[in-house]
């Protein structure tokens, strides 16, 4: 007895059941996901289409729940670091501080000066590795299949370097409150310090070859407008905000940690098309060098280890209160807002993801474009589900 | 040499199971000549569903290279594959999904649980689980576990050089050297 | 008194330590406000970071964080509403992502949210549209005098004085 004899079935589920309501007639109802080759993930949107123009698109979540916030009101306030590094596996670092970043502001804990040099540095190099994934992936689904490998190469070497000091290559959780897990050890420096100029060789050959290549700008230039006042309507924040010309960063408008001291820029476009968000993620990269480039000098004269005199354990009890931090992940403002009771357990923790809201955008921007710069647009939003989904 | 139909047949969702007939002119010799050629050209499905995507997509790269054990062409379609490496979590809305994409490949065909969370559920198995399939092996019968959270890519080629032993029977490459140190 | 909400009827207004919370402004307002409140932070140059509600024995408190691009002065709305009719006024028609937001509140807690063009489970699957995992035993349930700080208060009413009175007598007798 097969599954598909059943024709009840073959009407669709829930979601699909509900967008028929507003069918027009002469159009047909697809899905997009959430099995789908672009690597996103699992990403389901139902799109009404006429031809090949899409007439109304719907994004369904849910497809990678892992209940991220119940785990916050079961695991301790220790144990739930490790759930940080999966929300985002892109930029997992970020997620880790802005977690830690809030309990500690709970506890009243200041962070010695060496590790917050440390965690800079970590998250900077973090920030290049889901740039380079990103942008890999991304040519990958306008269809280019060797600037991935050339990607992926770098990000090779970048993994290399983070593995020493925290264990990892993907799923990073290794910050601690109070500081970091492992100090660097002289070969990590050394490695680090090797880097830099070989990155700084690579991305022009990848702005030579692939940014400047005119296929790539056909597709992308003009597609997918995501202007500043959507963006404050739908709440989306990093590249797709600086994309859009507003030059809002978390680590100049509501800084945290040490960045005031180094010296970096914020690259802005105008153009708040696909092109322009592609763009200051490319320059972001180069920001990300310059950040790394300050820290490795002024990481000697740092004082203080890599975590802080009796650190908390993992069964740490805050005090009663509730507090917000944020931080810049690399698709936006990342947020962690936890509320304790005074146990070990927290009362409440939500997690804001920056992927949400930019992903909320893509309803109201795609209405009339053809389903290939659908394509182009989800891309250059970079999204990550689980992040999503939580 | 290895059993023909080497998965314990279970209950399961799929209406179908996973058997196939004998083919009308069985000589063993070919049979295994064909076991050989399959299992050097695995088609993997893209199917990464979390973070052990992306360490999949790493295997695929230069550095590890899977095209050098068969298993370059990521085939999209479930039709023209042979193996799903499920990467990554299943969850209660997903799980229809990966049913199906299962029934739809033709066989024979095999899947490699890839990652913790394929295997029983990982990191989000708690107390309170409302959501999270604990195992692709409860809708879908497998063949290798790889571990691991996510598993480096050497693990997953580890994982597939134990598909192949499941097909032919032998294990063709040598195993890594122990580190001194 | 912050600028944006000057005019506006609140059921409490405080500062908060922005150090200490993330926050510089915290308002309590009753459900029927919630809608005027988003409309003049929206012309005020805000934009909408979250919506979220949490679990307490006096009800659900749905708070809503707002804030600026060029200025930093985060603000957060919270509106009290009882377990047996939790019902408040959808701010979608004014920030389009508090759709979204509103939809994941009502999955995890059960909130309603009155106007939200497509209250539909967003992150839970369809068959579970009754079930929200988020709600509390009664063993964990804690008050909210007990967890949340009022914050220097600029003006406040009685309903939320009430609230927060036992903490207040209690710190003045620890003191």
């Amino acid at each position: 007895m097969s599954a598909y004899q059943n024709l009840e079935q073959m009407k669709g589920d829930f979601y699909t059941q509900k967008f028929e309501a507003g069918k027009q007639d002469g159009t047909l109802i697809i899905n997009m996901g959430p099995q789908h080759p672009s690597t996103h993930g699992v990403l389901r949107i139902v799109i009404e289409v006429d031809g090949e123009y899409i007439v109304r698109a719907e994004p369904v979540l849910g497809y990678l729940h892992r209940m991220h916030e119940k785990m916050g009101e079961s695991q301790t306030w220790g144990g739930f670091i490790p759930n940080m590094g999966r929300v985002d596996y892109g930029h997992p670092m970020a997620w880790n501080w802005s977690y830690v970043g809030a309990v500690e502001k709970l506890m009243g804990i200041e962070v010695p000066e060496r590790a917050e040099y440390l965690r800079v540095i970590m998250t900077e190099f973090n920030r290049l590795t889901s740039h380079l994934l990103w942008w890999g992936a991304y040519i990958l689904d306008l269809g280019a299949f060797t600037p991935i490998m050339y990607a992926f190469d770098d990000r090779e070497m970048i993994l290399d370097i983070l593995q020493r000091p925290s264990a990892s290559r993907l799923t990073y959780s290794n910050f601690r409150v109070g500081g970091v897990q492992m100090d660097f050890d002289d070969k990590c420096i050394e490695l680090m310090k090797a880097f830099i100029p070989h990155f700084r060789e690579r991305l022009p050959m990848y702005h030579d070859l692939v940014t400047e290549n005119l296929i790539l700008r056909r597709r992308i230039e003009g597609v997918g407008i995501i202007d500043a006042d959507m963006c404050r309507r739908y709440g989306c924040t990093g590249p797709v905000l600086r994309g859009a010309g507003v030059a809002y960063d978390v680590r100049k408008d509501e800084p945290y940690s040490i960045y005031d001291r180094f010296d970096f820029d914020i690259p802005t476009q105008t153009s708040a098309c696909s092109a322009g968000r592609y763009h200051v993620r490319v320059a972001e990269m180069e920001q990300s060098l310059r950040i790394i480039e300050q820290a490795l000098e002024q990481l000697d004269g740092a004082e203080g280890k890599h975590i802080v005199d009796k650190a908390p354990k993992p069964s740490m009890k805050p005090p009663a209160g509730e507090t917000y931090f944020n931080t810049e992940g690399g698709r936006g403002k990342v947020g962690v807002y936890a509320v304790s009771d005074g146990t070990k357990v927290p009362y409440r923790v939500k997690l804001r993801a920056p992927g949400f809201s930019n992903m909320n955008a893509f309803a109201e921007c795609s209405t009339g474009m053809i389903l290939a710069d659908a394509v182009a647009v989800l891309g250059s939003l970079d999204l990550i589900i689980p992040e999503l989904d939580r | 040499m290895a059993a023909k139909d080497s998965v314990v047949q279970k209950e399961m969702l799929t209406a179908c199971g996973h058997h196939m007939d004998p083919p009308l002119v069985n000589i063993e010799l070919a049979q295994d000549i064909l076991d050989v050629c399959r299992s050097m050209s695995l088609w993997p499905m893209t199917f990464g569903l979390a973070c052990c995507a992306i360490e999949m997509m790493a295997t695929g790269m230069a550095r590890f290279d899977m095209a050098r054990f068969g298993a370059e062409v990521f085939r999209p379609s479930p039709r023209q594959a042979d193996v799903m490496i499920v990467a990554g979590t299943v969850t209660k809305k997903m799980a229809p999904a990966v049913v199906r994409l299962y029934e739809q490949m033709p066989g024979p065909k095999w899947v490699i649980a890839m990652g913790n969370c394929a295997i029983s559920g990982g990191p989000f198995k708690i107390k309170d689980n409302y959501n999270v399939v604990e195992g692709v092996d409860k809708i879908i019968p497998v063949d290798v576990y790889v571990p691991g959270c996510p598993p480096r890519p050497e693990g997953l080629l580890e994982g597939f050089f134990q598909l192949q032993r499941n097909i032919t029977g032998k294990r063709w490459w040598p195993v890594a050297a122990e580190v001194e140190g | 008194m912050l600028q944006a909400l000057e005019g506006l009827s609140t059921q409490c207004v405080a500062k908060q330590d922005k150090g200490k919370t993330g926050h510089a402004w915290s308002v309590f307002l009753a459900p029927g406000q919630i809608v005027t409140a988003a409309q003049k932070l929206y012309e005020s140059e805000y934009s909408l970071e979250d919506v979220l509600a949490l679990d307490f024995e006096e009800g659900f408190l749905v708070i809503y964080h707002f804030n600026r691009w060029n200025i930093d002065e985060r603000v957060t709305l919270r509106v009290l509403v009882s377990k047996d009719k939790p019902t408040v006024p959808s701010i979608a028609s004014i920030f389009d992502g508090a759709e979204w937001h509103e939809r994941e509140t009502r999955d995890f807690h059960g909130v309603n949210f009155e106007g939200n063009p497509n209250l539909v489970p967003i992150l839970m699957a369809a068959e579970d549209v009754d079930f929200h995992p988020l709600i509390k035993t009664a063993k964990v349930r804690k008050s909210i005098k007990d967890l949340l700080n009022r914050g220097e208060v600029i003006s406040c009413n009685k309903e939320i004085e009430e609230l927060f009175a036992e903490a207040e007598a209690e710190e003045a007798s620890d003191a």
